[in-house]
């Protein structure tokens, strides 16, 4: 049941594939035409072969002419399908590049209107494989595996009518060959399988073993365990190297050895049959010469088909990771009314809000608090206490189930996404540098950020400092993923880029890296810059960058256990004190003078 | 080709499985050319109409028997020829791994994980199929060639042998050409897609970021640029890609054409017969595949030869540290004398440590603190003996210098536990027991119990057999750290290193840690890394260092006394941590 399911799935992939080429259709259809007319030829030259045999050299002929003549015609043959298959073959490739170039960009736009649960669900390689790596491989299908079972049956057609034409019965008995050769196939799919797969699975095992054991080895020299770690990859080595070995059995046995096999036994037959046929009818030399060429060509669309089968199998599981992604419901807000004004005032207001990613567990339970137009509020907590779903919240990335989010007495759901989200500005705990200069990745292409405002905004958070700094300034390529910039550079670029979109109200996500200290009295002094003017809301991490809060909020399994300002935090047991303290002895160990001049409250 | 050269020393542990399969493969060569000249003989006879049932019969059984015989031949050489390109790519596994463990942390910090595992897998792919489908193609395409030539020759015709081959050296350029263009389009091709790979990565890992800052249709229009690259590129690699096998057709065409009017012209002067021709073609036939495969082996010898380069590279690295010939065990005496003048990191220019000479005596507890990036951990990793003295320098136990003992045997007596701890896939018990195999369940949860782990192991519904992910995903940093510390409790060594191995524990856990660790510290001897004073009024030893260089020493006792910077900073520590009534709880 569960495999004629898959089966139907797999279908539909195929069936989602002829739909994006049917804008395409014109170019296929013209490269079948191509790939007959170039098979007809091929067929063509055994056959002008017969005629030069038979009716010339068996013959006797000495008219030179008419030779060189069939010589020409049978040169002709050659050539004429080798340029038809040449021309054919280019179409098809220009055809399925574009199919699947119109596939990747659906499924990419399909993708960035997804809900923001489904890039939680599953690892980016995988979801990056989708678009690349498998429409790759479904590239593979239609260059590959569809071409060569195409050209194989127009083949095997063309060869069993030419046969047919040569010598009827014969052909009949040539048919014998096929059941023969599908149950070697049948055979090989069922042998194979689970050698194949148990050979990646080995790989796998290999590459994790492989990387634990390089990032760990350290610890695993410093523990002598390093002889009993190769033991161990050894013998995931050696389960390996013995699947392989199978595998090449499987191989040798089932595929080109058998393959010729039944190809040269079927060579005797023939030789059998015009030879026995000899004894009481004229057999013209020609028909079994043709007959033995045919022959020859009729393995290797076989062959070629068998090779293929395997890819297609591939292929299908490929087309149908990526037409899952298709699948997928995108993001829906049921929206009362839209409301596309931006966020004026800038205040804020929680109101028994739960939310939960799974449905099971809450991560923030009966959440309410309200801010004030230009007041900032810091969040404390463990991590997964539920800090970072509030802004996650906030930011629409997430819907929550129970509770409603006001901003300026307004329901967060009535607000046009994109108002929204440019009256937030979102300072990331990584930042995120995307490829593109460094004056790029402030502007994000925004035209109103003209140079002198990123400038502007850069001087402002003490980014222009290193950007002058770097060569070609803010032309500067930081390449992937900013890798030029240190962890703090990166820090105050994303500042800067906060800054020159000036948003009503700042989300702060806080760092945890360590930063040297320099550029840390420079980030310190930026978050300051930031939150002026602005409703600021910050998970944090070190107590000591939000002692002047309007209100601190500590929370705990999805629920604000604590609330009041820093003072009033400190003068009462619980988790902040305990927080506090243990940060603060750590701070003073690093020689942060401005934490050891603010004294703690005694209890 | 010159890979082989260089191979030859791995190869040559395989000959005797490469020589039978290299006869077989001459032997099934040769049993080829008999079908075809059979065949022609009975069309010879057909032709005179002189064939007789006997001899028929014969012809066929003949053909069929040297059918079998061949699929027999054929299995055994690619079992030969293949399984010793898998037992070669086994054993050179195996032997890399043994090599990465061997080499010391200067060759990680050269090379990245990703980097060391594509050797291990991609590169020796690429091996593999030089080992094997290449030297199979090579040799076969030599001796399946020569073999048809010669039969050509001698069973029929050498002036027609000769006239055929006219077309074949241009073949043979036109492929190599479609193989240098291929190679350079394939890798413009392969370069577009990694592009591509990579926008979406960006995307799909920044996606927070793109919804936040709106920049969908910047990505959109950035993906739908860099798809179009990569089919143009495609399309270039379609152009060079979809010349080989027509080319490959006319030029067999044109053989074939030579071979018929020039059979011809023979069989007109009763130089040939029309059986003759007919075997010639069938033998014509057979070159097809040696002709087209010669090319195709360049590739694969290309790659492999690049991939052997770079494995090779890493082969000739010796670790840094290894064990002098005459290297001793570890003496009677662990105590434990520290003394480096300068060191400096391999390839850094600013020195690490300076002046730093520590007398550490078997079974006290020595306590090092001081800022981050103060060379804290740099005394553990030359203790370690992760990098090389310079001869002003040595480290000794038991007036042993540590270079001299043999690193199986001192690692044997250090129980390293890094401020991140590293845990692997398996069990909890399994991680605590690392270092220790032989551990018995008891020994496990008295470790884990002075690890102040045990009650929360026994929370999990699988105890101790709770399996960790990859790195210990499912354990939180302090519970990851008790972990570790739990295995260096258990294992037999002498000395403990422990470097800030308490930062992710909550007040409360490490002072139960620290009071276990006190009881526990009789026997052993603790060398202590911690940013938290009030961990060390305990300890025998106390080392403050600053950039590099000792600046403090003595006793709890002594330097609060001394009013340095310990003094300064455990006051203000122990006040913000209340520790006077802890103290006096100690």
């Amino acid at each position: 049941m569960a495999s004629k399911m898959s089966k139907l799935k797999q279908f539909s992939g195929l069936t989602h594939l002829l739909t994006y080429s049917k804008p395409y259709a014109k170019g296929f259809i013209t490269a079948f035409v191509l790939l007959m007319v170039a098979t007809g030829f091929e067929m063509a030259s055994p056959w002008v072969m017969k005629i030069i045999l038979d009716d010339y050299i068996a013959a006797g002929s000495t008219d030179i002419h008419a030779l060189a003549m069939m010589g020409a015609a049978l040169t002709m043959t050659y050539v004429c399908s080798a340029l038809f298959q040449y021309i054919q073959s280019i179409i098809f490739q220009k055809n399925s590049l574009e199919v699947i170039h119109d596939i990747r960009q659906k499924v990419f736009r399909h993708m960035l209107t997804l809900p923001m649960k489904y890039f939680d669900g599953e690892p980016t390689g995988r979801l990056v494989s989708r678009l690349t790596n498998d429409s790759q491989v479904l590239h593979q299908m239609f260059v590959g595996v569809i071409p060569a079972i195409l050209r194989g049956v127009f083949k095997l057609v063309g060869i069993f009518i030419a046969l047919a034409l040569l010598d009827w019965n014969l052909m009949l008995l040539m048919l014998v060959i096929i059941p023969i050769l599908l149950g070697s196939m049948r055979m090989y799919q069922k042998l194979s399988h689970p050698v194949v797969h148990g050979i990646r699975a080995r790989l796998a095992d290999i590459n994790t073993s492989l990387n634990e054991s390089l990032l760990g080895m350290r610890i695993i020299q410093a523990t002598n365990y390093e002889n009993k770690l190769c033991c161990d990859f050894g013998a995931k080595n050696q389960e390996w190297s013995e699947l392989r070995r199978k595998e090449i059995n499987v191989n040798s046995l089932l595929l080109m050895p058998f393959g010729h096999l039944v190809q040269t036994a079927a060579l005797a037959g023939i030789v059998a049959w015009f030879g026995w046929r000899s004894g009481f009818t004229m057999v013209e030399v020609g028909t079994i010469y043709a007959f033995i060429n045919y022959l020859a060509r009729f393995f290797d669309p076989f062959r070629q088909i068998a090779m293929q089968l395997s890819n297609l199998q591939q292929s299908l599981v490929a087309s149908e990771r990526v037409f899952e992604v298709l699948e997928e419901k995108p993001e829906k807000h049921e929206q009362v009314k839209v409301e596309d004004t931006p966020v004026q005032a800038g205040q804020l207001e929680f109101r028994n809000v739960t939310l939960s990613y799974d449905g099971k567990n809450r991560a923030l339970d009966d959440v309410s608090f309200s801010v004030k137009p230009g007041q900032f509020t810091a969040i404390v907590g463990h991590s997964g206490s539920g800090k970072s779903s509030i802004i996650n919240l906030m930011m629409r990335f997430y819907k929550h189930q129970e509770g409603q989010i006001l901003i300026d007495d307004r329901p967060l759901d009535n607000m046009d996404e994109d108002a929204l989200r440019q009256s937030l500005g979102l300072v990331f705990q990584e930042p995120y540098i995307f490829t593109g200069s460094i004056a790029d990745n402030i502007s994000l292409g925004n035209s109103s950020v003209s140079r002198d405002v990123l400038k502007a905004a850069s001087k402002k958070v003490h980014a222009d400092r290193f950007i002058q700094r770097l060569p070609g300034n803010y032309d500067h390529q930081p390449g992937t993923a900013g890798q030029s910039l240190s962890t703090g550079e990166r820090q105050l670029l994303s500042f800067a880029r906060t800054i020159a979109h000036n948003p009503r109200i700042l989300l702060l996500d806080e760092a945890t890296a360590n930063i040297d200290g320099e550029t840390e009295q420079y980030i310190k002094d930026a978050l300051i810059t930031l939150r002026e003017g602005r409703t600021t809301i910050a998970v944090a991490h070190r107590l000591s960058t939000i002692q002047d809060a309007d209100q601190i909020l500590v929370m705990d399994k999805g629920k604000i256990t604590q609330r009041g300002t820093h003072a009033e935090l400190l003068g009462e047991q619980g988790h902040y004190r305990d927080l506090y303290l243990s940060q603060q002895a750590e701070e003073v160990m690093q020689g942060n003078e401005s934490v050891i001049g603010s004294e703690p409250v005694a209890a | 080709m010159t890979l082989l050269w260089k191979m030859r020393f791995i190869l040559k542990d395989y000959w005797k499985q490469y020589l039978l399969a290299f006869i077989s493969l001459q032997t099934v060569a040769a049993l080829n050319q008999i079908p075809p000249w059979l065949i022609g003989w009975v069309v010879d006879q057909i032709s005179h109409d002189s064939l007789q049932g006997v001899e028929l019969a014969k012809t066929v059984a003949a053909i069929f028997a040297i059918a079998l015989t061949i699929y027999g031949l054929r299995y055994v050489w690619r079992s030969l020829l293949f399984g010793a390109s898998v037992d070669l790519v086994r054993a050179q596994r195996d032997k890399l791994f043994a090599h990465f463990t061997k080499m010391s942390p200067d060759f990680y910090q050269r090379h990245t994980t990703g980097d060391l595992m594509a050797h291990a897998t991609n590169d020796l792919n690429a091996v593999e199929e030089s080992a094997g489908s290449g030297i199979m193609t090579l040799v076969d395409s030599f001796i399946a060639g020569f073999t048809v030539l010669f039969a050509m020759v001698f069973a029929v015709n050498g002036t027609l042998t000769l006239m055929i081959l006219i077309p074949f050296p241009i073949l043979i350029w036109a492929s190599s050409r479609y193989g240098i263009l291929m190679h350079e389009r394939f890798g413009e091709a392969q370069a577009t897609f990694s592009a591509l790979n990579e926008e979406a990565r960006e995307t799909v890992s920044g996606i927070r970021a793109v919804r936040a800052h709106q920049l969908n249709e910047r990505q959109l229009k950035n993906f739908y640029e860099q798809s179009r690259k990569t089919v143009r590129a495609n399309r270039r690699v379609a152009q060079v890609d979809a010349l080989f096998i027509p080319s490959v057709q006319i030029f067999f065409g044109f053989a074939f054409v030579i071979a018929l009017i020039g059979g011809a012209w023979f069989i007109e002067n009763g130089v040939m017969t029309i059986g003759m021709l007919t075997t010639f073609t069938l033998y014509l036939g057979q070159l097809l595949s040696p002709m087209m495969q010669f090319g195709w082996q360049f590739s694969v010898f290309q790659r492999g030869s690049a991939s052997w380069s770079r494995l090779e590279k890493l082969f000739n690295q010796e670790p840094s540290v290894k064990d002098v010939p005459d290297a001793v065990s570890v003496p009677q005496n662990k105590d434990l004398n520290v003394h480096v003048e300068t060191f400096a990191y391999p390839d850094a220019e600013a020195l690490a440590l300076k002046d730093i000479y520590l007398n550490v005596p078997e079974g006290s507890f020595v306590g090092i603190t001081g800022r981050t990036g103060s060379g804290k951990s740099s005394v553990f990793r030359l203790i370690l003996r992760e990098f090389n003295l310079e001869a002003n320098s040595h480290i000794s136990m038991g007036g042993t210098a540590l270079n001299q003992i043999q690193l199986k045997s001192l690692r044997q007596q250090l129980a390293w536990v890094p401020q991140e701890p590293m845990l692997f896939s398996g069990t909890i018990a399994s991680n605590i027991a690392f270092s220790k195999p032989s551990a018995t369940r008891d020994e496990i949860e008295a470790a884990a119990k002075l690890a102040a782990i045990h009650d929360e192991v026994m929370a999990f519904k699988d105890g101790y057999e709770t399996v960790l992910g990859e790195q210990g995903i499912n354990l939180s940093g302090g519970q990851k750290q008790r972990v570790a510390f739990a295995r260096a409790l258990l294992s037999d060594a002498s000395i403990l290193l422990l470097d800030d191995a308490f930062s992710a524990l909550d007040m409360k856990t490490e002072a139960t840690i620290l009071k276990n660790l006190t009881a526990y510290h009789n026997k052993k001897t603790v060398l202590l890394i911690t940013q938290r004073l009030p961990e060390l009024i305990h300890a025998d030893h106390i080392v403050v260092m600053d950039e590099g260089r000792i600046t403090e020493q003595g006793n709890h006792r002594y330097l609060t006394e001394n009013e340095g910077w310990y003094a300064k900073i455990f006051q203000q520590q122990a006040r913000t941590l209340h520790i006077d009534n802890l103290e006096a709880a100690a």
